[in-house]
């Protein structure tokens, strides 16, 4: 097979993509970088209808052995790559990384609790009581009342700390706010559950224990309050990872641990996950290539789906970019690693780099077994052992997932529907987060406004909206 | 009868003539072994992403690779 790269740059790729779909003029298949671009559920199904994107199953059966062992081995991934039709119109990007899957993470600073005698907050009421030490009894030792108890910022989901404290009361995702009791669908902000977390949140507020620059500052301005000059100036931190708010280098870093979730005074007790599922495709080959083309395509699809695919194309070459584990070599999971990294040499310009592999481009299986099983620095306080850290810190919030989950990205959403769907979400998301800042600080009042913020949701069809991801979730069952 | 017989015949060389210049002038065999109707190996447009970075894949050790190893 020989491959004839049809290149688009980076920031033109994804309309350059549209673009070819809708003239016609499109190659025989897409090879995405799915953060980039990707072809979500509902382009797979419209493409598929009508006949550009090719059905791979028969593909699969005949020829990609990996494949096919993915899709048996991986439990999600046979419903996530399905269309409700039947057909496998696309293939993902498996990308299971742990510490990634769990983007609410609390963190706190642990240097102070022990200054303090205090021990690792279990509950909501200790977390507050925590936070009013850290305001009042200058744990940084400089005499002067200028800790900051809690912060986060304003522009990922897992930095805002209502994420991780709303979780105490009520499963909250953060993206689409869509919580499934027994296979029913509901919005969390027009719960009981999330007025009293509210309360909660809004009471921290008040008591000036959260930052008021939480919901307005960007990354670059928390990570200044995580790694400021002189002492520590932060207490507790929202953040997926520490290194969004600490810089991983400075001293201060190895400080921050992070809160298991929080347990609330009803006994919730949750932490939201967007682990196990494919949210979209990161491959699909279209009807140009028939005959011996689609088999090539497909061939290359299942050699990427080997673990020699994946490794060279994400990883690089052997003996160059990694190296086999030793004798010394300990993997995330505290078993002897597998693959090593090879350290680069820093200096070296991009443009004169050994480019080998391919990155994380197109279809391959990084499972969470292929993952973990590099070899990282055995010290998790270290730089280099930061991988090991959040491995750790995402371990304490395992258990804690809602039994189901609904992630609206993966759902079979009806193409019919996408559209409505999709500003009806824009509409919904827009109106819970401004109320939500609203009430958290205290320029809505719950006790007067609660009722009027319920009737506002009917106005925003927020029925017809749940009816619509409810018959994408029950498809995709 | 004899006329008519001869028009019939020119216009089916005609459309003979049409036909053979359409089809091309070697009849090739159906590909195997990954092989194109040449003989040679089938070649895939594929459209991706390029970074600033990267390079050119089709001078890619690993595109070489892959292509060697999918068919």
């Amino acid at each position: 097979m020989k491959i004839n790269w049809i290149y688009a740059n980076q920031d033109a790729a994804k309309a350059k993509r549209q673009l070819s779909l809708a003239s016609g003029d499109y190659p025989d298949a897409y090879f995405l970088v799915t953060w980039l671009d990707n072809i979500s559920k509902v382009d797979a199904q419209k493409y598929g209808k009508e006949g550009v994107f090719l059905p791979l199953n028969d593909l699969i059966q005949q020829y990609a052995p990996n494949i096919q062992k993915a899709i048996k081995d991986i439990p999600y991934l046979e419903n996530s790559v399905t269309a409700p039709d039947g057909n496998i119109y696309g293939l993902p990007l498996v990308s299971e990384c742990y510490h990634c899957s769990v983007y609410g993470k609390m963190w706190i600073n642990t240097d102070w609790l022990g200054k303090l005698k205090l021990n690792m907050p279990a509950t909501t009421e200790e977390y507050k009581q925590v936070l009013e030490a850290f305001k009042n009894n200058d744990p940084n030792g400089n005499g002067q009342k200028d800790e900051i108890p809690l912060s986060g910022e304003s522009t990922l989901v897992g930095d805002n700390p209502i994420q991780f404290l709303m979780s105490a009361f009520i499963p909250n995702n953060g993206k689409d706010y869509i919580n499934v009791d027994s296979g029913k669908l509901s919005l969390a902000p027009m719960q009981p559950e999330w007025k009293e977390g509210l309360k909660y949140i809004a009471s921290l507020f008040k008591e000036g224990l959260i930052d008021p620059g939480t919901f307005t500052q960007n990354p670059d301005a928390f990570k200044q309050l995580g790694t400021p000059q002189g002492v520590a100036k932060l207490g507790s931190a929202a953040a997926s990872h520490s290194a969004i708010f600490v810089d991983l280098n400075s001293d201060k870093s190895k400080d921050y641990d992070v809160v298991p979730p929080l347990k609330g005074p009803q006994g919730a007790q949750f932490t939201s996950t967007n682990y196990g599922n494919a949210n979209n495709f990161a491959f699909a080959i279209t009807n140009k290539a028939t005959g011996k083309k689609a088999e090539a395509l497909i061939k290359l699809a299942d050699y990427l789906y080997s673990e020699e695919g994946t490794l060279l194309s994400t990883k690089g070459k052997e003996g160059v970019h990694w190296k086999k584990g030793g004798a010394d070599d300990i993997d995330l999971t505290g078993q002897p690693a597998k693959y090593v990294m090879i350290p680069q040499d820093p200096q070296v310009k991009p443009e004169d780099k050994v480019h080998y592999g391919w990155g994380e481009r197109g279809p391959l299986l990084m499972t969470r077994e292929f993952r973990d099983s590099f070899g990282t620095a055995v010290d998790p306080w270290t730089p280099d052992g930061y991988e090991r850290r959040l491995y750790n810190a995402t371990r304490k919030y395992d258990g804690f997932e809602p039994k189901e989950q609904f992630i609206s990205e993966a759902a079979w959403v009806d193409p019919a529907d996408a559209e409505e769907v999709s500003l009806l979400r824009i509409n919904i998301n827009k109106y819970i987060e401004e109320n939500m800042v609203q009430f958290a600080t205290g320029s809505k009042d719950i006790n007067t406004e609660w009722d009027t913020y319920i009737n506002g949701f009917k106005t925003l069809q927020t029925d017809r909206y749940l009816a619509i991801y409810q018959k994408a979730y029950d498809v995709g069952k | 009868m004899k006329k008519s017989s001869r028009i019939s015949l020119a216009v089916l060389l005609s459309v003979l003539v049409f036909i053979a210049g359409c089809v091309p002038a070697k009849s090739k065999p159906d590909n195997v072994s990954g092989n194109d109707a040449d003989g040679g190996p089938v070649t895939v447009n594929i459209f991706t992403p390029k970074f600033p970075n990267d390079g050119e894949y089709s001078e890619n050790e690993f595109t070489k690779l892959v292509e060697k190893n999918s068919i």
